[in-house]
């Protein structure tokens, strides 16, 4: 592996989108990490998948932050030609958990926004199917991967 | 997901959620005669919410019900989960702990391959007999997880009810036939060097059964200055 590949595409990423992007960091060799603002959130979606080539979507998920008031929305995606894997985040507050659906840009997402927005609550406008994917169609439960859940089940 | 429109000609299918197959998953198929026109999965049969279940737990113990996550092929998911909070604290593990871990997850590989292979072929519904030809050949492999992890001696003629760990300290709730086993266990405890002290706690006898039951205390030597990793 030539030196500092991390370095050149992180480069290549900010001064390509540098009004959109929050920061941006090397988490391991071929693996970074960008955090997005949710201002201009599918623009840079489009541009990663057309120029930066990450065609190929893995997984998505989030991660409730109460004390901060704020969940971030976590989108792992890879390169296949070059074997980069990115971690897209996107801050939201926790009041208003609205996103647009990345069902647009990559349409395997649909099931992982699904499951996102049945454990946690997050709004993805655009899906085309939103409804619950894994817990049962009468749920009444609320959101049960908040860390403030405390429903049927749930451990004090 | 939205209801497609059914004809008279298009029948919809449920597959599922029981199947002896697939397991507990649920297929919607709309079919005309032998064409699909579509499928529609319904999942969560067996979401058990592992995330929220590890939210709970301390690092040791979650390795437990992550480890529950795929029946034949148990060490590669807890593997992945212990090296990712190794990852987390900086441990660095020495080479033998990883040649064993290896060759523990190549044995679950196998064994687990041989699994799929032989329920693959009998679900064609021809050649039953490769089912119990490729269980053969696993019980050769768990015979060999079983002597790894079957830490009790035969011996010792005791049977584990309970087993806690908090931080340094493991708690056992034991039973047994007779006091001697008590003895006996004292002593083999006194063989193993890493233990800072190991307490057995007052003997009850049930009198329904007969058997002996008693609490076992093992506090784990505290890691000296200068003997890390």
């Amino acid at each position: 592996m030539s030196e500092g590949v991390e370095e050149t595409f992180v480069e290549a990423v900010q001064a390509a989108h540098p009004d959109y992007i929050e920061s941006v960091g090397v988490l391991k060799p071929k693996w970074v990490s960008l955090v997005a603002k949710r201002e201009g959130f599918s623009e840079l979606a489009f541009s990663l998948r057309d120029e930066f080539g990450f065609i190929h979507p893995v997984s998505a998920g989030a991660i409730d932050y109460p004390k901060e008031n704020r969940m971030r929305i976590n989108y792992y995606l890879i390169n296949p030609s070059s074997r980069f894997s990115l971690m897209l985040g996107v801050d939201l507050p926790r009041d208003d958990l609205t996103l647009p659906s990345m069902t647009r840009v990559w349409e395997a997402m649909s099931f992982h926004e699904r499951e996102t927005k049945e454990m946690f609550g997050i709004n993805f406008e655009g899906h085309p199917n939103p409804v619950p994917l894994l817990l049962p169609p009468d749920w009444k439960g609320g959101y049960p991967l908040r860390k403030d859940f405390e429903g049927e089940g749930a451990e004090p | 997901m939205s209801d497609p429109e059914i004809t008279p000609d298009v029948m919809r299918v449920s597959w599922g959620p029981q199947h002896p197959m697939s397991g507990q998953t649920r297929i919607l198929i709309d079919i005309d005669g032998e064409k699909v026109h579509k499928l529609t999965a319904d999942l969560g049969f067996t979401h058990r919410g592992i995330e929220k279940i590890l939210e709970n737990r301390t690092f040791l113990q979650g390795i437990i019900p992550v480890e529950r996550m795929v029946m034949v092929d148990t060490a590669n998911v807890g593997l992945s989960y212990v090296l990712a909070i190794e990852e987390a604290l900086e441990v660095e593990t020495p080479d033998r702990a990883d040649w064993i871990r290896s060759m523990i997850c190549e044995l679950c590989r196998i064994n687990s391959h041989l699994y799929a292979f032989g329920l693959q072929v009998e679900s064609t519904g021809y050649f039953p007999a490769v089912f119990l030809w490729t269980t053969i050949d696993r019980e050769i492999i768990l015979d060999l997880l079983e002597e790894l992890s079957g830490l009790v001696p035969p011996d010792l003629d005791i049977g584990l009810e309970e087993l806690s760990i908090d931080r340094q300290t493991v708690r056992m709730r034991v039973q047994a036939k007779s006091f001697q086993a008590a003895d006996r266990l004292g002593l083999q405890l006194a063989k193993f060097g890493p233990f800072a002290s190991a307490r057995i706690g007052a003997i009850e006898k049930d009198p329904k059964t007969g058997s002996k039951r008693f609490n076992v205390t093992i506090s784990l030597k505290e890691p000296e200055a200068g003997d890390r990793g």
